[in-house]
């Protein structure tokens, strides 16, 4: 019933490909007219892809096409219909000839043959895809987007309509601007300035306004999140939690600054590549870390190595260029210039990240830097400072101590050894007497002449353990020191805390083939970091061993002394993941672990710093081979300066003046706070490469482990050829994509502006503008704001204005008749679109117009309502719903957990952010419905509006209504309109009249406080309209 | 507005249901006018199904983590003989190991401490560990010779849901949906329901929409109050007030309409109708203290209360009986890596008398013929050890190469075991049967053709098969 004038719409008015556009007179286009017929019929198989081309024929070069095939035939003889074999096989009754295939389930229409016919009867003109071929601004007089939308309006039988109404212009540029719509004050204010000014300069003034409003950035900012795929945790598996919020904050920041989008572009795919990149251009390039990432722990490295760098063309390519470069991931692109080793071209500036494949459980994944905020850089040079004057202060007293220190050094020799290095020393362990602590195990070890005294050694039979040492965990700081003379250096664990388990959480420190290795493990095999010096040992010599960890679960944050020396290392794993418990681990062994048998050698001065990173020196002190006594003997000038500095240390530490020793305990005190405070900062992942690269190969089908020939980076041969002498590496990529002659960057972007503007873009497929993709309705339209978006240096904000103050984007938005005749999907814009908001701004107005929404640039992301048990029932992660303003916050800061999304959004179309996500969806459905009637932020966010309603809405029902109806609408209701909602109003007094209960169970909707003050039945009725009010299509809708 | 049109429009809201109004009437459906591909959104394709369907509909028992083949129905003999041996490097063939044991130095092959009987007239063989599903074989097709290509989870998972192992298309039930449509207006086509604790998280998208239209997107059941997300009334606001409210928002909602004659206004009006009736008609689904003793004899106690796997096995025949074309149950932590024996039997115990009575439930209602219910995994369990064996207990790693499934009802071949693994249970040595001819299969009773199923995305045709999956004929009765 509805297929036939489906039908006919389609080719009466405009659909794609539609040959009856070009009237008889006017000759056929290659790209409007016939381009679509042969992707959609031939290109699969008679097309760019050369592994799956047939019969060695090709239709999508004309060259190629208008010559022979192996057949001897000829597909296309320009203007012979009859000698074109193309046209025999799309006619032909022989169930084997016919083209396409039948089994192929593709078919042409009569009319499509007739159109491919006439084509060739024309001459066959092929034309470069659209969006490839350069542009230039086409003339124009006045606001270019009226002139284009209007010359193409015309003949079409409809014209632009009247202009909105100044409180829908208002609530329609403000919600569009800002994400938020006008209060009644704002509304207040427009509507006296166009009295007073005039409407234009009134509308022109709100503009600016609200393009400098700080709600501009976040406005802004939320469909970048979706392009981005930004999230909050890891997306893959147990989807642990990550921390990328500094990056959407300079997001947030780089659009209220209205950041150039070439210098936008260039920071985030490349800031680390920039000469002397800023804490910020490093941050900005979180944009391609913000993929998803596995953790899983059977998974092949390669693969993910690889997955990630294809998240990363994929996304780059499908926001900037609007290409589905994913497809020649497998093959060369069936329908666009894009071959598959030119794709992996593309994957080499990208797949040199220093990541390991395998993604942290919880938290960031390497490479990301510490990333304090401007508030934390100032609180942090208060720290830093607090450390330098507690220094100051000890040189200052410097002399004074010297002059004890000596006193002290001449008694040594005759009292027993002090300690040294004791600050945060927990466990130590001398192994000069017996010790109850230190116990032997499957054999009697035994304590032989060491390094000091007598020392731990292990023969083979039989180990020590000195029992459980808490703290030595990946995310905690800590160090670990000792004297060791190894008798077997192929292999055999030295020190060992692992669990029985096969998770075997705890570290070990173990000879493999001469070299020394490091493991601190949470759960075996993909919670690990693992490091190992590149020298080898030899047997039978002391050497001083400092290992130090500093808590952040990184190998780059391991580090091993060999003799006070930082030792080169290879890093062997890189996942040590798990936030551990500071108990974990078993007894630590001395030269035995469950997992990997026994070793056979000596340690000596053990001690264990369970919550301190050692710095150098410290390590260096460690490793000094002397006693205090003799160094004690020694003239001052004779010592070195560690030597030195660890008889200040010890004499500090043990025998200095009550004030002297003050001066030390201030210092750590100051270094601990600093510790503490840089320690909690956050951290952003960001693009850093690999010195030495990692080399790409075409991987035959797509498949990881298939390697092809190596490819070097490039861009497709289709598009610019990058500027000669440039070093070809990802910021060259990047400087291409905003290079002027780019065809295809600026088109995009200024299409995505537009689609957030209009609901769809000039380019329907906004992710697709390829062969495959829809051609543009307006092309001319869309050059102009690309010519004229490149001739602004990329200023979005003059782009924004363009479009905003047209009065086709002014126009009003009512449907008449003859626009759902003529032309239903709006492609012409002779209206306005009506557009339902999405879930975001839905949540955000309604917290705005309650007057609960907390405004709040920035920070760490919050937990609003969710339901409970949501999480808990999929997944082993637990929600904790936030308390105070963080519920109320704008909803660009929701906490959003890939794998089970907020679902107040999710419901409401948000894109999922599993993957890039550019092309805005809208549907209606009744969950959505449910949503926004009994969901607690709406039904909250209602009890607060009747409260404003009774407070600031002045005296009397009436009053009261239109108060809270240009809250969310801000027009006036009409006469009927207040009518029923005073009418609604009563009938909801009356409902609650004799369920004092019930009203006041409306008033403990949400968290904030009731308001105990007004009168529960009338807050109840009021809330029950402000309940309609926030759920009339009017304010749902962007009108 | 062309009252024709206008007059479809609203005769397609009648025969919609829930999310495929949006595209009957809303601003999609003015897009749907010109657009073929939306405006079949709205009650299934036009031209589908493609033949006459064997099965209405299909309840998929999704058992997540990978349920051991060895200990469960793919019996193997050899292994008591070989136990504690090294598997074979013949065995292995130069297989891919996943990155938890490739690092292992000793592969010892683990038997089964299940013990293992033939059952029924059919002869399958079935271990101890489901004795509910033992008496039940001659109505079950086992498929012996599935396999996957993922060898972790999150790929794994992805893969059997949607057909592709990385996340963004759409599930087996939103492609159901978008083809298919619904048949009964006021619930959705496509629920799923989870059950179980710990082990493998599950994913939003096991059940979404992926590039589909959203309203595809499966619709998450949840015991408690609230079955469907925000389905009631807040505290407070009784039922009359609730039509008083949507009566009002109804009248005003047809003034604006009125004004501006945007009939996406009316699709809306529309929408919050039949919230409104979902808000009787699901906790009426819900409902089961009319169910007799029997049915709880069938189910197990369990079945009472709601989150248990038993619950929802329940409450998918109440969805089938009404016609929702696609329910999908997913138990978690099969994830034997280690104490594998323990770790069975509890999921047995949780799953075994539910999924029993669920099939004989439903032949005894006579919806067994136009009902496909899957039961498997995302993949199986390798032969030999994972970790620690003793006497008692052993673990077992991933494997994709070869796992069982089965299906009853919906024109399969009930009492058939189909294909075969080695001695090992490790290779597949008859009938291999991938999971994109699985979906091919199922789609096939459903009368749809799945290479002509298809939904353009970024310029591509895409179907649940991706460019693979037979009909695998040999299957069916």
């Amino acid at each position: 019933m509805l297929r036939l004038p489906v039908s006919l719409l389609r080719w009466s008015v405009f659909g794609a490909g539609c040959s009856l556009l070009a009237g008889a007179a006017e000759p056929l286009r290659y790209n409007r007219d016939i381009r679509p017929i042969l992707a959609d019929n031939c290109f699969s198989c008679h097309g760019p892809d050369k592994a799956n081309r047939k019969a060695g024929l090709r239709l999508d070069v004309r060259e190629i096409a208008i010559g022979p095939v192996k057949s001897g035939l000829t597909p296309i003889v320009p203007g012979k219909t009859d000698q074109s074999e193309l046209i025999a096989r799309i006619v032909s009754a022989d169930e084997e000839e016919v083209m396409p295939p039948t089994k192929s389930h593709k078919s042409l229409s009569p009319e499509q043959k007739a159109t491919l016919k006439r084509w060739i009867a024309e001459g066959a003109a092929y034309e470069v895809h659209w969006a490839f071929a350069s542009f230039q601004r086409p003339k124009v007089s006045g606001n270019a987007v009226d002139f284009l939308v209007r010359q193409k309006l015309a003949g079409t039988g409809l014209s632009p309509s009247a202009p909105a109404t100044p409180e829908t212009q208002l609530r329609r540029v403000s919600l569009d601007l800002t994400g938020l719509p006008p209060s009644i004050e704002e509304a207040d204010a427009f509507l006296a300035d166009v009295k007073r000014r005039g409407l234009d300069a009134a509308y022109d003034a709100a503009v600016d306004r609200l393009l400098k409003s700080p709600r501009h950035g976040e406005r802004m900012a939320w469909p970048w999140m979706e392009a981005a795929r930004y999230a909050d945790t890891d997306g893959y598996q147990n989807d642990g939690p990550r921390e990328m919020w500094r990056w959407r904050d300079w997001v947030i920041d780089a659009y209220n600054a209205n950041k150039p989008f070439d210098q936008f572009t260039v920071e985030q795919l490349a800031g680390d590549l920039l000469p002397k990149p800023t804490h910020e251009q490093l941050i900005a390039t979180g944009f391609n870390r913000n993929n998803r990432y596995n953790s899983e722990e059977g998974i092949p490295i390669d693969e993910f190595l690889l997955e990630n760098a294809v998240d990363r063309v994929d996304t780059t390519a499908t926001v900037w260029m609007g290409l589905t470069a994913g497809c020649a991931r497998c093959h060369d692109h069936k329908f666009d210039p894009l071959s598959q080793a030119e794709y992996y071209a593309m994957i080499d500036y990208f797949n040199d990240v220093a990541e390991s494949g395998r993604a942290t459980r919880v938290g960031n994944s390497e490479p990301w830097i510490k990333t304090p905020t401007s508030d934390q850089r100032v609180q942090l040079a208060k720290v830093e400072k607090k450390v330098a004057v507690a220094k100051q202060a000890l040189e200052q007293a410097a002399p004074a101590i010297a002059e004890a220190q000596r006193e002290w050094e001449k008694g040594l020799a005759a009292a027993p050894a002090p300690s040294f290095l004791t600050n945060g020393l927990e466990h130590y362990f001398s192994f000069d007497a017996a010790d109850k602590r230190v116990t032997a195990h499957d054999g009697e070890p035994v304590l032989a002449e060491g390094k000091f005294g007598t020392a731990a050694t292990l023969t083979g039979a039989g180990h020590f353990e000195v029992g459980k040492i808490p703290g030595l965990i990946g995310n905690g700081r800590f160090s670990i020191g000792f004297w060791m003379k190894p008798e077997d250096v192929a292999k055999g664990p030295v020190l060992s805390n692992e669990a029985a388990a096969t998770v075997r959480a705890g570290i070990l420190v173990e000879f493999i083939d001469g070299h020394l290795r490091w493991n601190i493990n949470t759960r075996w095999i993909s919670g690990v970091s693992t490091i190992e010096t590149v020298r080898t040992f030899q047997p039978g010599q002391w050497v001083h061993v400092t290992l130090t960890n500093d808590g952040t679960r990184r190998a780059a944050g391991m580090i091993i002394y060999i003799d006070g020396e930082p030792q080169p290392v290879k890093v062997i794993r890189n996942t040590n993941s798990n936030v551990a418990n500071r108990n974990e681990g078993a007894p630590m062994s001395l030269g035995y672990s469950k997992h990997v048998g026994s070793w056979k050698g000596q340690l000596d001065e053990l001690r264990f710093y369970p919550s301190r990173t050692l710095a150098r020196d410290e390590a260096a002190m460690l490793a000094e081979p002397h006693s205090l006594a003799a160094l004690a003997t020694r003239p001052e000038a004779g010592r070195t300066e560690i030597q030195r500095q660890l008889l200040r240390t010890a004499f500090l530490e043990n025998a200095a003046a009550p004030e002297q020793k003050a001066l030390l305990t201030d210092l750590r005190k100051a270094e601990a706070a600093h510790l503490a405070f840089h320690d909690k900062l956050p951290t952003t992942m960001i693009m850093a490469d690999l010195p030495e690269g990692r080399p790409s190969f075409i991987r035959v089908r797509g498949v990881y482990d298939q390697l092809g020939p190596r490819v070097q980076p490039g861009v497709p041969a289709a598009l610019p050829s990058l500027p000669k002498g440039v070093k070809n590496d990802r910021l060259a990529f990047a400087r291409w994509l905003v290079s002027p002659e780019h065809p295809l960057t600026a088109r995009v972007t200024v299409n995505r502006y537009w689609q957030m503007l209009f609901g769809r873009g000039l380019v329907k497929t906004t992710e697709d503008f390829g062969s495959q993709g829809q051609p543009p309705s307006h092309p001319e339209l869309l050059d102009w704001l690309a010519a004229d978006l490149i001739a602004n240096h990329w200023d979005l904000q003059t782009l924004l204005k363009v479009i905003v103050r047209s009065q086709t984007y002014r126009q009003s938005s009512a449907v008449l008749p003859d626009h759902l005749k003529t032309d239903p999907e709006n492609v012409l814009l002779a209206r306005a679109p009506r557009l339902r908001l999405p879930g975001n701004v839905l949540r955000d107005q309604a917290l705005f117009a309650s007057g609960l929404l907390v405004e709040k640039i920035g920070g760490p992301s919050v937990f609003a309502y969710q339901p409970d048990r949501l999480w808990e029932e999929a997944s082993n992660a637990k929600y904790t719903v936030a308390k105070g303003e963080d519920l109320y916050r704008r909803s660009l800061y929701t906490y959003w957990k890939r794998t089970l999304a907020p679902p107040t959004m999710a419901v409401l179309d948000a894109a999922d952010r599993e993957n890039c996500s550019v092309r805005a969806k809208s549907t209606n459905t009744p969950l959505q419905a449910l949503t926004l009637l009994n969901d607690v932020i709406f039904v909250e966010s209602a009890r607060k509006l009747a409260e404003r309603m009774l407070r600031q809405g002045g005296a009397g029902d009436a009053e009261r209504i239109t108060f809270a109806f240009r809250t969310v609408a801000t027009r006036a209701p009409t006469a009927r309109e207040l009518g029923l909602l005073t009418q609604a109003l009563n009938d909801y007094r009356a409902e609650f009249r004799d369920q004092l209960e019930s009203a006041q169970a409306t008033q403990n909707l949400g968290n904030s406080p009731a308001a105990k003050d007004l009168p529960p039945l009338e807050l109840a009725a009021a809330t029950a309209l402000a309940n309609v009010l926030l759920n009339l299509d009017e304010t749902t809708t962007r009108d | 507005m062309n009252l024709d049109l206008r007059h479809a429009a609203l005769q397609m809201t009648r025969r919609t249901f829930l999310g495929r109004t949006s595209a009957a009437m809303g601003g999609l459906a003015l897009a749907s006018l010109i657009d073929p591909k939306v405006l079949r959104a709205a009650g299934g394709l036009p031209g589908l199904p493609h033949a006459q369907p064997k099965a209405k509909r299909v309840i998929y028992l999704f058992q997540s983590g990978g349920p051991p083949q060895h200990d469960t129905f793919d019996y193997k003999p050899h292994l008591d003989k070989v136990h504690g041996q090294e598997t074979p490097a013949s065995v292995f063939n130069g297989q891919r190991l996943t990155g938890m044991t490739a690092g292992q130095s000793s592969f010892p092959v683990a038997r089964s401490t299940f013990s293992f009987k033939q059952h029924g007239k059919c002869g399958a063989w079935v271990s101890d560990a489901m004795p509910h599903l033992a008496k039940i074989v001659d109505d079950l097709c086992f498929v012996k010779s599935m396999h996957t290509a993922a060898i972790n989870h999150d790929p794994a998972v992805t893969f059997a849901q949607t057909g592709f192992q990385i996340a963004g298309r759409p599930s087996i039930g939103a492609w159901m949906s978008y083809g298919l449509g619904s048949e009964n207006e006021n619930l959705p086509a496509f629920v799923a329901m989870l059950s179980g604790t710990g082990g493998q998280p599950l994913y939003d998208r096991l059940w979404g929409s992926g590039f589909l239209p959203s309203v595809h997107q499966g619709v998450r059941f949840r015991s408690g109050k609230d079955p469907v997300l925000f389905l009631n009334n807040p505290d407070g606001f009784s039922a009359s007030l609730r039509r008083k409210t949507l009566d009002h928002l109804g009248a005003l909602n047809r003034l604006r309409h009125d004004a501006v004659g945007d009939p996406e206004i009316e699709a809306r009006i529309a929408q919050y109708e039949m919230a409104y009736r979902m808000q009787s008609s699901v906790p009426d689904l819900t409902d089961i203290s009319k169910e007799p003793e029997s049915t709880f004899a069938l189910y197990g106690e369990d079945a009472r209360k709601p989150g248990t796997y038993a619950y929802n096995a329940l409450i998918a025949r109440r969805l089938s009986e009404r016609g929702v074309r696609f329910v999908q149950l997913f138990h978690r932590d099969w994830d034997a890596h280690g104490g594998l024996p323990a770790l069975l039997r509890s999921r047995c115990k949780e799953t075994d008398q539910a999924t029993a009575g669920l099939i004989t439930d439903l032949k005894q209602r006579g919806l067994l013929d136009d009902t496909l219910v899957i039961w498997g995994g995302e993949f199986g369990r390798t032969v030999y050890c994972q970790g620690d064996m003793t006497a008692k207990s052993y673990g077992r790693d991933h494997h994709p190469r070869c796992f069982t499934m089965w299906m009853a009802g919906g024109g399969f071949k009930p009492g058939l075991s189909y294909g075969a693994t080695d001695d090992y249970g490790y290779n597949i040595t008859e009938n291999p049967v991938s999971v994109h001819d699985l979906h091919a299969t199922l789609l096939n009773q459903l009368g749809v053709n799945h290479e002509r199923m298809t939904y353009r995305f970024q310029g591509r045709d895409y179907r649940l098969t991706d460019i693979e999956g037979k009909v695998v004929k040999a299957l069916l009765a």
